[in-house]
């Protein structure tokens, strides 16, 4: 079976960023580095 | 997650598709007000938020990828309902439910009587969910938390 990547924000995307991305809702996770 | 559940495709894709995705670290001191905001205490943990940033469903903890594709529909379900998008909102919620062997689907049928409940305001289609869900997880705490004698009340 093959993998996928998923492309991870890194900054908190300004209001203005996220109105652009109409209808998409944001997936936060929170994790911590290891 | 990032060595099992992120790299599976379909959970990748589907994260593609309906979310953008926001990595927050605790370590990071610029990220620690969204730990403050969300009221996130425990790591890994999953936020499903509106363009906002208001939270509307949280998932603690890691869950394997059969586990977390539907956790997120759930949580896409809840986002979609507040936002009176009810019809979106089941069709993540009935894809979730249609699964009997998955252990979220009662949580999926709670919630999608909900959303035929705000969508019509009649008590009918609620509970063509909410019988399910009793008839098929009697024993889960989803059914427990539909009152009784739901069917005798009038509808408003």
């Amino acid at each position: 079976m093959g993998t996928a990547n998923i492309h991870w924000e890194t900054e908190w995307p300004t209001a203005q960023e996220r109105a652009q991305r109409e209808r998409k809702y944001l997936l936060l996770d929170f994790s911590r580095e290891h | 997650m990032d060595t099992v559940t992120y790299p599976q495709p379909a959970v990748a894709n589907f994260i593609t598709e309906h979310f953008v995705p926001i990595r927050l670290l605790l370590n990071r001191s610029q990220d620690q007000i969204h730990f403050r905001t969300h009221r996130v205490i425990w790591t890994p943990s999953i936020v499903i938020a509106d363009r906002r940033g208001v939270g509307h469903y949280q998932s603690p903890g890691y869950l394997p990828p059969e586990l977390f594709l539907p956790m997120l529909r759930i949580g896409l379900g809840r986002a979609l309902t507040a936002w009176m998008r009810y019809d979106e909102a089941a069709t993540h919620l009935e894809a979730v439910a249609s699964d009997q062997t998955s252990g979220l689907a009662p949580e999926a049928l709670y919630w999608l009587g909900v959303a035929w409940y705000l969508k019509e305001r009649r008590r009918a289609p609620m509970m063509r969910a909410w019988n399910k869900l009793r008839e098929l997880y009697p024993r889960s705490v989803w059914a427990a938390r539909v009152p009784p004698n739901q069917e005798n009340e009038p509808e408003e």
